[in-house]
């Protein structure tokens, strides 16, 4: 599967990245909101994880801008203001999950990940 | 038969002669009486005043003798008729005018007895004189003695005169002594005693005189009554007094009835001396009030003449006696506005007292000390061995002028206000101080202030936290992934467990920091601006007691929903910065207007402080950026601001111009319904 990583903190996408290539997927980053929503419609990944506070387009900004460009992808929101979203918040701005920073474990978020898309198909 | 002018005695024993020269003047007015016998011819000198006689020296000069020892003396002729030593005898022990050697010389005798009647004319001339001049020296006499009289009853006049001029000086001495005594008196008991005295040392002589009762009509509705009552001074109150004005007599009825009535026996002659007082009656209807009115009123038993008497003792006493009523009411007043005012000085809650240079208290109002026998002020307030720290009486006394400051008193917070009290020449010497217990006011600031911190506090943490969680986040991450990766029996997996742990922990504690600074969060309310700055208000008391303040809310209609708690903190670092910027005393202005372009409402905050300068306007939003003293602010107060207005959708601008002042401008959007839906 394919995930592309959107977040402005290296050792995040990192993790990640290590995390999901583990598990054998195809992984890409965007360090900020703009780079990240050009390799969205690029790259047209199956899932997307998406930092709120970014410099450039913010996450909800970037989800309000990629519009039906977005395809199948599923979003994960993640932010680091747990006070500012919620899941009802998120799923209105179209994103499928949230998930509040610091992540427990980065195993279970790429688990979730994976059931979300064999959820859909 | 005509008077004859001269007796002529013959004592002899022949007959006188009757020769012609015998019928002849000065014969012819003569009686010439013949006598033999000298017994006889004595009897007839004693029943009768004979001129001359004519005796012969035979008879002696024993009978001569006689003769010439009568009153008046005849003038004596002697007729010789012996030559024996007799003759010689009676010519030189007897007075012998003429000596008739020969009777019968008729020529002779005439001649003889002629003289001797003109000696006779003479000696009765002489007699009459001198009887005359003696009658006279008589006249005189009694002139003299009349004329001594005349000066002696002068010299009794002047004698009663001087007595009477005695007697008025003794008046004028007594009445002079009289006005010092009612001059020295402050009582009306006193006064009267001394009168009382007065009247009967005056008065000795009346049969009888009462005690005086002086009546005096300070209000309209009532009258005070001062009398002696079996000896004893009785001060009563009685209703209003008759109107005497039109019947003021003497003995005036209307008086004796009210003071028959007032005491309750018969007043049957009283003399009633009218005073005349210039004190206004006390009233609290009229505001204009009359004179008040006054009178001595005297019981005396019976005669017009004791009223008169008294009349008289009046009319000289009358003006001092009033005046000295005059004088006791006047210091009876005196008395009473002290009493008022140290009465109204107890009962005001706050301590004041008149302090002294060297801090000795001179008066303090009851709320100020128990302990006044303590003498200096920061022992009796404080119980302190020094005057307090933030006193400002120095710096009053000094300048001259009000000054304020903030002392502490066991956990009380007192502000000081020291008045300098300013007389006519010199530096001042003596203060008023005010204390006002701002503890509670105080407490408020403090605690406003330290709500200040904890918010900057909170904003700081959320910061960090939200600086760190990115970093930590992926430590962690990617120490979970590495894990997975290096076997367990590596040495290197326990290191990374450490990490991983230690990323966990360092997760927790941050998530602590930002549940803290998060806490205070309250539900947001609808609510007015003015209403978030009428509650803050209390807080800034004490901070704005130096300054004037011209507050001017006027949208109190129009609602925005809002944190009011967080937006407290903003109008209180608004106003305490604008009041610590204003050093003097200043003018703060705190307005708030509806801007209906934007739909807002704008809280202007203005002070007359020394302004910023443009460099560093920009400046003041930023965090940690302060121009305060260190321990005064965190420079997180208007950052904080900014940041809480913000959240409100609001914002917060700055105008300000050096040495004009500073206005801090607040807007914050008014809530509507249909946006919240």
């Amino acid at each position: 599967m394919n995930f592309l990583i959107v977040d402005d903190e290296p050792l995040v996408r990192r993790s990640l990245r290590r995390a999901l290539e583990m598990k054998g997927h195809k992984v890409s980053e965007a360090s900020d909101g703009t780079s990240g929503l050009e390799m969205w419609k690029q790259q047209k990944p199956d899932v997307v994880f998406l930092d709120v506070l970014m410099p450039g387009l913010s996450g909800p900004q970037v989800l309000q801008e990629i519009g039906t460009a977005r395809g199948t992808s599923k979003v994960l929101l993640i932010s680091a203001y747990s006070g500012d979203y919620n899941l009802e918040t998120a799923q209105k701005m179209g994103a499928d999950l949230f998930v509040a920073k610091p992540f427990e474990d980065v195993f279970a978020l790429v688990t979730i990940a994976e059931e979300l898309i064999q959820r859909r198909s | 038969m005509s008077m004859k002018r001269h007796l002529i005695l013959w004592v002899a024993n022949r007959p006188p002669p009757t020769a012609a020269s015998f019928e002849e003047a000065p014969f012819d007015q003569c009686e010439i009486i013949a006598v033999q016998d000298a017994e006889l011819a004595r009897q007839f000198l004693k029943a009768h005043t004979c001129s001359v006689v004519c005796a012969e020296s035979s008879y002696g000069l024993d009978f001569f003798k006689s003769v010439q020892d009568m009153n008046p003396p005849p003038v004596q002729i002697l007729l010789l008729n012996s030559e024996d030593n007799t003759v010689s005898d009676i010519l030189n022990y007897s007075s012998i005018f003429e000596i008739v050697i020969d009777q019968n010389d008729s020529l002779a005798l005439s001649r003889s007895m002629r003289s001797a009647l003109a000696q006779a004319d003479l000696n009765s001339n002489q007699l009459s004189l001198r009887r005359e001049s003696r009658s006279q020296n008589r006249e005189l006499e009694a002139l003299n003695i009349s004329l001594e009289k005349i000066v002696e009853d002068r010299t009794a006049h002047i004698q009663v005169a001087k007595t009477e001029e005695d007697q008025k000086l003794n008046k004028v001495r007594s009445l002079i002594r009289f006005i010092k005594e009612i001059g020295s008196v402050s009582l009306f008991e006193d006064l009267l005693q001394v009168l009382r005295k007065e009247l009967r040392r005056e008065m000795r002589g009346l049969t009888k005189i009462g005690d005086p009762i002086l009546v005096l009509q300070m209000q309209p509705e009532s009258s005070l009554l001062y009398s002696f009552q079996g000896g004893n001074f009785v001060k009563s109150t009685s209703s209003s007094l008759p109107d005497l004005s039109s019947d003021l007599t003497l003995d005036s009825k209307p008086i004796k009835t009210f003071l028959a009535n007032h005491f309750g026996r018969p007043f049957v002659r009283t003399t009633v001396i009218p005073l005349e007082i210039k004190s206004r009656q006390v009233s609290s209807v009229q505001p204009l009030a009359t004179k008040a009115k006054g009178f001595i009123c005297i019981e005396n038993a019976n005669t017009a003449l004791d009223s008169q008497t008294l009349v008289d003792f009046f009319s000289d006493c009358l003006k001092p006696f009033s005046m000295a009523i005059d004088r006791i009411l006047l210091e009876n007043e005196h008395a009473e506005t002290v009493y008022r005012w140290e009465k109204t000085f107890d009962s005001l809650q706050s301590p004041i007292a008149i302090i002294d240079i060297d801090h000795e208290v001179l008066r303090a109002n009851r709320a100020y000390s128990e302990r006044l026998a303590r003498k200096k002020c920061f022992d009796s307030f404080a119980a302190r061995t020094s005057p307090c720290e933030g006193c400002p009486i120095e710096l009053a006394l000094q300048s001259g002028a009000p000054q304020s400051g903030t002392i502490q008193r066991a956990g009380q917070v007192f502000e000081v206000q020291s008045y300098p009290i300013n007389l006519e020449s010199g530096r001042p010497t003596n203060v008023v101080n005010h204390y006002v217990d701002i503890t509670e006011s105080r407490g408020l600031y403090i605690r406003m202030l330290q709500a200040e911190k904890m918010g900057a506090l909170g904003l700081l943490a959320g910061n960090i936290a939200h600086e760190l969680n990115n970093p930590l986040t992926g430590l962690r991450s990617l120490a979970q992934v590495l894990l997975h990766e290096v076997p367990v029996s590596d040495p290197m997996h326990s290191d990374l467990q450490e990490v991983e742990r230690a990323a966990a922990r360092s997760q927790k504690i941050i998530k602590n920091l930002r549940d803290f600074s998060s806490k205070e969060k309250i539900d947001k309310e609808i609510i007015s601006l003015d209403e978030v700055i009428e509650r803050t208000m209390p807080m800034l008391k004490t901070i704005l007691r130096s300054h004037r303040l011209e507050l001017e809310l006027e949208t109190k209609q129009y609602l925005i929903q809002a944190e009011s708690q967080m937006l407290q903190q903003v109008v209180f670092n608004l106003i305490n910065n604008a009041c610590q910027a204003m050093k003097n005393a200043g003018i703060l202005r705190i307005s708030t207007s509806f801007d209906s372009k934007k739909s807002s409402v704008v809280l202007r905050v203005v002070d007359t402080g020394p302004g910023i300068p443009v460099e560093l306007q920009k400046k003041v939003f930023e965090a940690f950026y302060t121009t305060k003293g260190e321990g005064t602010g965190t420079g997180l107060g208007l950052s904080l601001s900014k940041e809480i207005i913000e959240s409100h959708k609001g914002s917060i601008e700055l105008i300000s111009s050096l040495g004009v002042g500073t206005e801090f401008c607040v807007s914050i959007p008014i809530y509507k319904e249909e946006a919240a839906r």
